[in-house]
């Protein structure tokens, strides 16, 4: 599996997803500055990083849904190339409208930087398919603007076509809902992915829980141990 | 060509949960400003642009509105154009 990851003015996670795959063996990485037309190798997987590009100015994701690359993102999707946003990179995919929806401010107006425990809601994406359906797992999550939020109706339709991907979760109970969203998402969503099956965002971190002596845990392995064995011929970890 | 200076005032859409302004509007409440009924925060942004009339200005206003100023899922928008001496 060959990967780019995307680098906007602002992005911080970039090199962590970029460690976190070369920790897992999946592949060669390239890094892509926003202002190239093109990616420098055809990529399996893009991955859009956290951050806050262009300052989170306007609105997050706004200005960087217009960065030259996102018009190459935007071909890969419609080719059927994978794409992952995490954190920021979903607020960029939801302003870009590769996925529907948007980031609002958290419910407490605060910064939530903490472990964050979900269900896996559809084991059965390229994204996800090494973990079991309904499992507890633990991504760090860091955000300002994490409420999910889509009118109802959408969010039906979302929920009926198995779209919701992670879910927030007690991870005593495996209880998944609202109740358990750190920053009010509707239905405690936090991570969706698009009709086609192939564009996939969420605001926590699987990045921060892979490489070993991390203080929070390694469950996001399992994120890109599923693209490996997607792609096949994967001698990964 | 004339310039024209567009004033652009951008709200939450109704029914989306406007954070700030709940978070302000009870600020205001425990302070006793009983009179507040109700606040919205939402942003201003004024932009000059180049058009042949008021109309043109207007439309042009419009079309960076929606494509980049205005995320018409969860804002709504209303702006006035005026010339610019």
């Amino acid at each position: 599996m060959r990967s780019s990851v995307v680098v906007f003015p602002g992005s911080n996670c970039d090199r962590d997803v970029e460690k976190a795959l070369l920790y897992m063996e999946t592949g060669p990485v390239d890094m892509v500055w926003h202002d190239e037309a093109a990616f420098p190798h055809r990529p399996d997987l893009v991955v859009l990083p956290g951050g806050f590009a262009y300052g989170d100015y306007l609105r997050s994701g706004a200005l960087a849904a217009k960065s030259r690359i996102m018009d190459a993102v935007r071909a890969h999707a419609e080719e059927g190339g994978l794409v992952l946003g995490i954190c920021n990179g979903f607020q960029i995919l939801t302003e870009a409208g590769l996925l529907p929806g948007a980031l609002l401010p958290n419910a407490s107006l605060r910064f939530i930087c903490r472990p964050s425990y979900l269900r896996v809601e559809n084991a059965d994406t390229p994204f996800t398919c090494s973990f079991a359906g309904r499992e507890i797992v633990q991504f760090p999550i860091a955000h300002h603007e994490g409420l999910y939020y889509l009118p109802d109706d959408e969010l039906d339709r979302l929920e009926r076509s198995g779209r919701v991907v992670f879910r927030y979760a007690d991870q005593e109970s495996g209880e998944a809902g609202e109740d358990y969203s750190p920053n009010g998402s509707l239905r405690g969503i936090a991570g969706i992915i698009n009709d086609r099956g192939n564009v996939l965002g969420l605001m926590p971190h699987p990045e921060r829980a892979t490489v070993q002596g991390l203080i929070w845990g390694m469950d996001g392995k399992g994120v890109w141990r599923s693209l490996g064995e997607h792609f096949g011929a994967w001698e990964g970890k | 060509m004339k310039t024209y200076r567009a004033d652009i005032t951008i709200l939450p859409k109704d029914g989306v949960l406007d954070i700030q302004g709940k978070a302000v509007e009870k600020t205001l409440a425990a302070h006793g400003y009983d009179a507040v009924l109700e606040v919205r925060v939402g942003k201003f942004i004024r932009v000059a642009v180049e058009a042949a009339d008021e109309a043109d200005a207007g439309l042009k206003v419009r079309t960076v509105a929606e494509d980049l100023l205005v995320n018409d899922l969860v804002e709504s928008y209303t702006f006035a154009v005026e010339e610019r001496p």
